[in-house]
């Protein structure tokens, strides 16, 4: 199964992009800022997060499959 | 409190609005269709991939229960937070004020962590595949018929209510074609919930929660500073609208606060039956927890819930009282949808996003209602295919025979939700009695709930005539509050405040009605034997295991504690 982190990620990274290209083209300001600028940046950033931490959850080695009657493994 | 203002007034409180009047009040522009498009997209995109591989039915229905507990935790909140929730608490916010907030810190909050350590080892370990199942487990083959049908006919109607609601929305202030609006979200809502089941719904529940963040939070900045800062905004409200920042201060008596009710109905009506009820017996939200990996996963679920939650009336509320100084005079009723505090949050978006981040903020509303519709029909379909189909039309067929109709159920109850939404736009007080039918129908289901898990005594016949008594009690407490000018017309009787102060006092009464009839039958009729209550009745199953490994940040009582403390601390910061 994916990891959730990928497309959510993905996809906040796109609406990021087009947000801050979108602002930094057409600046509107709202009670002084360059919102669309300023808040897709901060979009953009939270996705790229996401997406790199889905990346390194997928590329980790696949953890056996929980069995619902065992008791976790004890950690390392 | 009314707001008789002439709409000539009206006109010139918001200049803003003024120029827009007859026209669609939101203007979206293609780069904000972009956006929602791009969500499209991506919901479709998430149904195929998480639709492949679907083995058994319990794949499609409870995600094969092996999702991490940060996923179903904030999936959680997702499923019920709706875009008439969301719309819905902004114009409390606007209408009530802070008050509304006591439907999270004294409603929610304590439900969801009382569900968490309480009450999930009985729905985790007994294995049950619903709330129905549940029932039948515990109490008889009767009482989870009753439960089955009163839910699988309530979610198709609500998300078909919340179906046109949501188009009528769009259609007000945007222009849309309302029938356009039902039926693309309709398709969509079964692209992926048919292909993809829980799973895909779930995961666009989380997609959803963070869309709604990352959505209204630009508005809750702007709207601070256009108000000149939180201590002129607080001190402009105080003396506008007193009492509008306070949660406690005014409940001592009814007429002393915004809600007009007083802190007995607050905590009995709302915060102990209505929360309870809905947070811990909607199928809709437990579902969730129920497709967790383990049994620690799923009794952290509404835990891991609880904490953004706590905070949700600073983005859904809030909008609402800060609309007050900025979009004054909008009130209730038959208002022009440019007038009415119901659509404060999408009036506060026209008035403060510009073209791009008003492509998002559509786009979070757009996600909520799409969310809340497939979190109904997930826990339609569930509960149709295993509690109705599978108990009592054809019994005995192959796991794949129930995975197949659970896709065909998935489409019917699509459709059936459609047609709910034309019925609800061919009548107007259709969405009002849905609504608050629906509201406290679950109230006496709590209450055979609480007596058969913590008591061995309650007999199945209990369960049973306390359900119909709870149920029967609940529809007739609303249909004489409803018809009070015909039946009573010179009497005060079940004459209440305000609506809402009608719906927790009408939801105490259904509570008391079940347990006083669950009470009763328990005592003439034959008990359940021993053996057939282990893990289901809480004096007769042994304590989960703990396991000493499990950091303490991930014991289930330990997160609660710290729940309840900052949810105590939030209510002392704004009694």
């Amino acid at each position: 199964m994916i990891d959730l982190r990928l497309p959510v990620g993905i996809f906040f990274v796109l609406v990021g992009a087009i947000l801050s290209v979108y602002g930094y083209f057409h600046p509107t300001l709202v009670q002084g800022y360059n919102v669309n600028l300023d808040w897709g940046l901060l979009i953009f950033i939270f996705g790229s997060l996401m997406t790199v931490f889905g990346i390194l959850a997928q590329r980790r080695p696949a953890e056996p499959e929980p069995q619902p009657t065992d008791l976790p493994a004890a950690k390392p | 409190m009314t707001h008789a203002l002439s709409s000539a007034h009206l006109a010139t409180a918001i200049p803003h609005l003024a120029a827009t009047l007859g026209g669609p009040v939101l203007k979206a522009h293609p780069i904000d269709y972009v956006i929602m498009g791009v969500y499209l997209v991506f919901v479709i995109a998430i149904g195929v991939i998480t639709g492949r591989g679907h083995q058994t039915s319990e794949d499609f229905f409870l995600s094969g229960r092996r999702i991490p507990a940060w996923i179903t935790g904030l999936a959680f909140i997702s499923a019920n937070l709706g875009a008439l929730e969301v719309l819905g608490m902004a114009s409390q916010g606007y209408e009530y004020g802070m008050m509304t907030a006591n439907f999270y810190w004294v409603g929610a909050i304590p439900a969801m962590v009382f569900l968490g350590i309480f009450m999930m080892p009985f729905y985790y370990g007994s294995k049950v595949r619903s709330v129905p199942e549940y029932l039948k487990k515990r109490y008889n083959e009767g009482t989870r018929f009753i439960n089955a049908l009163v839910f699988a006919a309530s979610t198709p109607v609500l998300s078909g209510v919340s179906m046109y609601g949501m188009g009528l929305v769009f259609h007000d202030l945007l222009g849309w074609n309302l029938s356009a609006c039902i039926w693309v979200s309709a398709a969509v809502v079964v692209a992926y919930t048919a292909m993809g089941g829980l799973t895909a719904s779930i995961y666009n529940e989380v997609l959803q929660f963070f869309l709604i963040v990352l959505g209204i939070l630009p508005m809750i900045f702007i709207g601070i500073k256009a108000n000149g800062g939180w201590h002129h905004f607080v001190e402009v409200i105080q003396t506008t609208h007193p009492g509008y920042m306070d949660t406690w201060k005014g409940t001592a008596t009814a007429a002393g606060n915004p809600m007009k009710i007083d802190w007995m109905g607050l905590v009995l009506g709302l915060g102990f039956v209505l929360s309870f009820a809905y947070w811990c017996t909607d199928f809709l939200v437990v579902q969730r927890a129920l497709a967790a990996k383990d049994m620690n996963a799923a009794r952290r679920t509404p835990l891991i819930a609880a904490i953004p939650k706590m905070f949700f009336p600073f983005i859904v509320i809030l909008p609402g009282l800060l609309a007050l100084p900025l979009i004054p005079g909008l009130i209730g009723g038959d208002a022009h949808p440019a007038h009415s505090y119901n659509n404060v949050m999408p009036l506060m978006m026209a008035k403060f996003y510009p073209t791009g981040l008003l492509g998002l903020g559509l786009t979070a509303l757009l996600a909520s209602f799409m969310s809340g519709m497939a979190g109904n029909i997930t826990a339609f379909n569930t509960v149709f295919t295993y509690d109705i189909y599978g108990a009592y039309l054809v019994k005995d067929k192959s796991d794949r025979h129930y995975l197949w109709v659970g896709r065909i159920i998935t489409i019917l109850g699509v459709i059936l939700s459609v047609g709910t939404a034309y019925w609800a736009g061919s009548d107007k007080s259709i969405m009002d009695f849905t609504q608050t039918i629906f509201g406290f129908v679950n109230a006496p289901l709590l209450a055979i709930f609480l007596m058969g898990m913590f008591s061995r005594r309650t007999t199945p016949w209990g369960g049973f005539w306390g359900l119909v008594v709870g149920v029967l009690a609940a529809v007739g407490l609303w249909a004489c509050s409803h018809f009070q000018h015909t039946l009573f017309p010179h009497s005060d009787f079940l004459k209440f405040n305000s609506p809402q102060a009608g719906n927790f006092w009408r939801a105490f009464w259904a509570f008391a009605c079940g347990s006083a009839a669950t009470w009763l039958v328990s005592r003439v009729t034959a008990k359940k034997p021993r053996e057939g209550m282990v893990g289901l009745v809480y004096q007769l199953t042994p304590k989960p295991p703990e396991d000493p490994a499990l950091p303490f940040w991930k014991r289930p009582v330990f997160l609660g504690i710290v729940i309840l403390l900052a949810t105590a601390i939030l209510n002392f910061l704004f009694w």
